[in-house]
């Protein structure tokens, strides 16, 4: 989660366009109540929340649910933020810690797809790739939940290990087992629906 | 189960990493020439297709997140100043809060602006009332933005620019008059 420059003062970010600098002076207006400072962070960061939520959940319902938590958490907690890491680093960690919570109460098991594509509409290779993208979710959000924000945060957000042991306050090798273990469950589930 | 080693002694874990990682054509000696390594590979690429595409998958959070998160925060959203267009079939309203979010999109995409904030101010206009005001010459509204710049930059070049270039996408989408535009550099960021 650090920037580096292409050209000069325009910040280019390694993950997906993200302005640490700028997200810590918004952070500082924010937390002398500036509503409209929080305001551009949640624009700045609800779709990569959502997304993560999402990921974790496997169901919009709740990912919107939590993504509303999230930024309500944070918002309440940003007068005990210190900076002791990046805005961001802080805020997956929440997102992370409450999609897994909220997984936890509703305590319902994910079911597997069915063997069979849903009837719909639209041309066969379509319906079998729509039928193909929820089983995948599904079988994502089925996870154990140790393996599953490793592998979300990695594998599906693209932030490298250093960044994932950050925000799951994890050693880098914990985060590689964890990966590990998760790509060949999956690899498993999707070789047995084949 | 998929076994931890492949007849040649490959390691399977590894095979996987290098197609989850988008590295399968990377092939290593040992791979070109063993039947084993290269039939787990083709075989694994196929199976893990549908997490490349999933993670490639656009995801747009609904909307109303913000307005929602907003209204719990502190009501927000209920901004009570409007500007009002008069028309010949009915009069259009539109919300300083509108205003605002034209004038700092905009402004964050100008080059040298590293983040920003907006919001409608009390209008020079009679009447003395406040946001987005319509007058009977027509409509106004006057804002105040606060940035952050990259440093280096010629700010006060950057304020005109910003200056420019608000006052015509909020002329040109909301249809009211930006009577004054005060640019406010609260920062400078590396």
């Amino acid at each position: 989660m650090t920037a580096g420059h292409s050209l000069p003062n325009q910040p280019v970010s390694t993950t997906g366009g993200e302005d640490p600098a700028a997200d810590g002076w918004l952070v500082g207006k924010a937390r002398g109540g500036d509503v409209d400072a929080f305001e551009v962070l949640v624009r700045r960061h609800r779709t990569r929340v959502y997304r993560i939520a999402l990921r974790i959940l496997g169901d919009p319902h709740d990912a919107q649910d939590v993504t509303q938590d999230v930024f309500i958490q944070i918002w309440t907690a940003l007068a005990g933020f210190l900076g002791g890491s990046t805005f961001t680093t802080w805020l997956y960690r929440v997102t992370v810690n409450r999609s897994l919570n909220h997984r936890q109460r509703r305590r319902v098991a994910l079911p597997l797809p069915d063997d069979d594509p849903p009837a719909g509409a639209g041309p066969a290779d379509e319906v079998i790739a729509r039928h193909r993208a929820r089983a995948t979710a599904r079988a994502i959000a089925s996870l154990p939940a140790d393996q599953q924000a490793v592998f979300v945060l990695h594998q599906m957000e693209g932030l490298s290990y250093s960044e994932v042991a950050a925000i799951l306050s994890l050693p880098e090798p914990t985060v590689r087992g964890r990966l590990a273990r998760a790509r060949r469950a999956l690899l498993g589930q999707l070789r047995d629906w084949a | 189960m998929i076994a931890d080693r492949l007849r040649c002694g490959a390691a399977v874990d590894d095979l996987v990493s290098q197609i989850s990682d988008g590295t399968a054509s990377d092939r290593t000696p040992h791979q070109e020439t063993c039947p084993h390594c290269q039939a787990a590979l083709a075989e694994y690429v196929r199976l893990w297709a549908p997490i490349d595409a999933l993670a490639a998958e656009s995801v747009h959070p609904p909307d109303s997140i913000v307005d929602e998160v907003l209204r719990r925060i502190h009501g927000a959203v209920s901004d009570p100043a409007y500007g009002t267009l008069t028309g010949p079939r009915g009069d259009t309203r539109i919300a300083s809060r509108v205003v605002a979010v034209t004038a700092r999109v905009t402004t964050e995409q100008i080059p040298g602006v590293r983040a920003a904030l907006a919001r409608g101010r009390p209008a020079p206009v009679d009447g003395g009332t406040t946001g987005v005001v319509a007058g009977v010459a027509g409509i106004s509204t006057a804002l105040q933005i606060t940035l952050a710049a990259s440093y280096g930059e010629d700010l006060n070049a950057l304020a005109d620019r910003i200056r420019t270039a608000v006052a015509r996408s909020v002329r040109e989408i909301t249809g009211l008059q930006p009577a004054e535009i005060t640019v406010i550099i609260d920062e400078v960021l590396e």
